[in-house]
């Protein structure tokens, strides 16, 4: 286990070896990708509910960690099942395996400097306001940097290819919902289109 | 035996029955206060302001008033002018609702002048009274007189090059300043109010408003550019909102209020001489809606408007527009309204003209508007120290009181107890000034905590320091064991 935690502070630092020996020598694990998400969830909830006074947003009596968990977990779990029908798509050289460990551990830099931001955000005042725009901004580009490069990596795609990927895995993304929506409200149609002929019946009878 | 029982039980129940009952009616009013929380959501207050006497003509002794459209109150003689429209009159109260006149008629040298659809007064510190005069058929005019009723002056309407032909004046609200000059509102006139000279000469549009924007307007705004000019002519025109009512403060400020503002940005506006609006405060969410007939500002600056939509009236204080109270509604009672039409402060009261009850309602102050009203002046004056204790009593009675934090905060700020502003800047969501207390507490406990965290700084280097020659060592011990 400390072997892999050291791994994905490794991956952090040295994205491309590090997500290169995910694909051939087989580091890196699922269940330390599983233990990854759980913390941006928990990042999620420690950031709402903890931050300080200055840098809290909204009526804290709104937060919901049933909430938060399906935004934060939905999220990874959409992300990772879109990558991967686009994978197929576009016969690039992915595994499920590599997508939701590439996935998982690039959001580390992101969960760290957010951390940061929540301890630092109970003792600052608004002077320190650019300078903790300036720690998020840092940890999400270095989280979308490291993402970029692992996808590059797993799939051996060109750079382009990378590129219209990601987009194309927003945009799946977006169908996927498009589609649950869809079928949500058909569902209840449905429903009450058998409900409606269940009554029927029984008032014939 | 029996018989005596019951002939004292009996009266003493019916007074046990009407007791509470009574006791009750002195707390209640018809309507529900509120205020908002830190979130926008109105969460219930005690009452700032309670109905009192409801007016009717025949309390005056002048009979029924009939479409009474404006309130006026003299300061200088302490009178009261309630502008009766349908019976063709003004009369005169004093500080008791006691009769002094009533005005039907002037004397225009020997000629008698009458009032055919007076709609607004103004009386300045000598007395000189402008009424302004609508007509059933044709323009307008506007009335000066002394107060003896001699007429000094009639102005008809405004003769200018920006004035067209067939434009029907019909001034309705007057208001005149210490210099003489004459601004009237009229009905249905987007330009602003008219300014006039003493003597009765148009000056200009003071305070023209602007257009409102929003994307319809500037999609029609688009297809006006791009049809022919035949098409373009029957798209709608855009005109700037409308004044509905003015009032002057002692300071010569002019208030205003905006009918039918569509989008609440400009209901109530405050012009300065030079006729732009200078109210620092904009966006108040909860006047949405609103179509505010008339406003009045007392001595200290709290702004207080009345809501025709809602019947509603809104005090406000001036400096951030934070709602104060809010009272009346839409009704029967006494203290709701079917159509206030008219608001003005007397004797430290509140007066509402309702054109349809025919009546002018009282609101008194509560213990609780007194102690917010005290603890508010003493704020605005920069006493935060003098504050704590009215705004204490103010947090004691009602804890959704958001500005009494601030002002309690401002006062521990004063007092350099920066934990304790924080505290309360932290209930009063202030959040400006909960850094500013912040940063001079945390500078104070650093300062007193100088010593412990050079200490601190100093062995977390040691420590580096001897992991680091312990690592070196070791691998040197390592590699001269290799080799």
């Amino acid at each position: 286990m400390a072997e892999e935690i050291r791994f994905l502070f490794y991956t952090m630092l040295h994205p491309y070896n590090g997500f290169d020996s995910v694909k051939y020598e087989g580091k890196g694990s699922v269940k330390t990708a599983v233990l990854v998400a759980l913390l941006f969830f928990l990042q999620n909830v420690i950031s709402a509910a903890g931050s300080g006074f200055l840098f809290t947003y909204g009526d804290p009596d709104k937060i919901s960690v049933p909430n938060i968990f399906i935004i934060s977990i939905g999220t990874l779990v959409f992300w990772i099942a879109s990558n991967w029908a686009i994978d197929s798509l576009m016969d690039a050289e992915g595994k499920v395996r590599e997508i939701i460990i590439v996935t998982t551990y690039s959001l580390m830099p992101y969960i760290i400097f957010s951390l940061a931001n929540t301890i630092i955000s109970n003792f600052a005042t608004n002077e320190l306001r650019p300078f903790m725009n300036m720690l998020s901004v840092v940890g999400m580009a270095w989280s979308v940097f490291i993402l970029f490069v692992g996808m590059y990596q797993i799939h051996q795609l060109t750079f382009g290819g990378t590129v219209g990927m990601l987009l194309l895995t927003v945009f799946g993304m977006a169908v996927m919902i498009f589609i649950l929506v869809l079928l949500y409200s058909l569902y209840q149609q449905v429903y009450i289109f058998l409900y409606t002929l269940f009554s029927e019946i029984m008032f014939r009878m | 035996m029996s018989r005596l029982k019951r002939a004292t039980v009996l009266p003493l129940v019916l007074l046990m029955l009407l007791l509470p009952c009574k006791a009750a009616l002195a707390d209640e009013a018809p309507y529900r206060s509120y205020t908002y929380d830190r979130f926008h959501n109105a969460v219930p207050s005690p009452n700032g302001y309670l109905p009192g006497d409801q007016l009717f003509g025949s309390d005056l002794g002048v009979g029924d008033l009939n479409n009474p459209n404006d309130l006026f109150v003299d300061k200088e003689r302490n009178e009261l002018y309630i502008v009766d429209t349908g019976n063709k009159r003004i009369v005169v109260v004093d500080e008791h609702y006691r009769l002094i006149r009533v005005i039907t008629e002037f004397d225009n040298d020997g000629e008698a002048v009458t009032l055919n659809i007076p709609m607004g007064i103004f009386v300045d510190k000598d007395g000189t009274m402008y009424i302004t005069d609508q007509a059933e058929q044709g323009d307008g005019r506007v009335i000066v007189s002394d107060k003896d009723l001699k007429v000094k002056h009639i102005f008809g309407k405004p003769q200018s090059d920006l004035i067209t032909e067939n434009f029907h004046y019909k001034p309705s609200k007057i208001v005149v300043d210490r210099y003489g000059k004459i601004y009237i509102q009229a009905t249905d006139v987007t330009q602003g109010l008219f300014c006039l000279t003493p003597d009765g000469t148009f000056l200009n549009y003071f305070g023209s408003n602007k257009v409102e924007m929003d994307a319809r307007k500037l999609i029609l705004q688009l297809w006006r550019k791009l049809l022919p000019r035949e098409a373009s002519q029957s798209i709608i025109n855009f005109i700037p909102i409308e004044y509905s009512n003015i009032y002057i403060d002692d300071t010569g400020f002019i208030y205003a209020t905006a009918a039918a503002s569509t989008t609440y940005e400009y209901q109530v506006m405050s012009l300065n001489p030079l006729g732009s609006d200078v109210l620092r405060w904009r966006r108040l969410d909860w006047f949405e809606g609103s179509n505010f007939k008339d406003i009045y500002v007392d001595e200290y600056g709290f702004i207080t408007a009345v809501d025709q939509t809602r019947g509603k009236v809104f005090q406000v204080e001036p400096d951030e527009g934070t709602m104060m109270f809010t009272f009346g509604g839409i009704g029967n009672m006494a203290g709701l309204f079917t159509r206030p039409v008219a608001i003005e402060g007397f004797n430290g009261k509140i007066l509402v003209l309702d054109s349809e009850k025919r009546a002018i309602t009282e609101f008194e102050l509560t213990t609780f508007g007194k102690a917010v009203r005290e603890a508010q002046v003493l704020y605005m004056e920069g006493k935060y120290i003098e504050s704590i204790e009215p705004w204490l009593e103010v947090v004691k009675r009602n804890s959704n009181y958001l500005f009494a934090y601030v002002g309690l905060g401002k006062a521990y700020y004063q007092l350099e107890d920066y934990q304790t502003a924080m505290k309360y800047f932290k209930l009063g969501y202030n959040k400006e000034h909960y850094s500013e207390a912040l940063r001079e507490y945390s500078l104070i406990a650093m300062r007193s905590n100088f010593g412990y965290i050079v200490l601190g700084i100093g062995i977390l280097i040691a420590l580096i320091v001897v992991t680091r020659m312990l690592k070196r060592k070791r691998v040197s011990i390592k590699l001269g064991g290799a080799v």
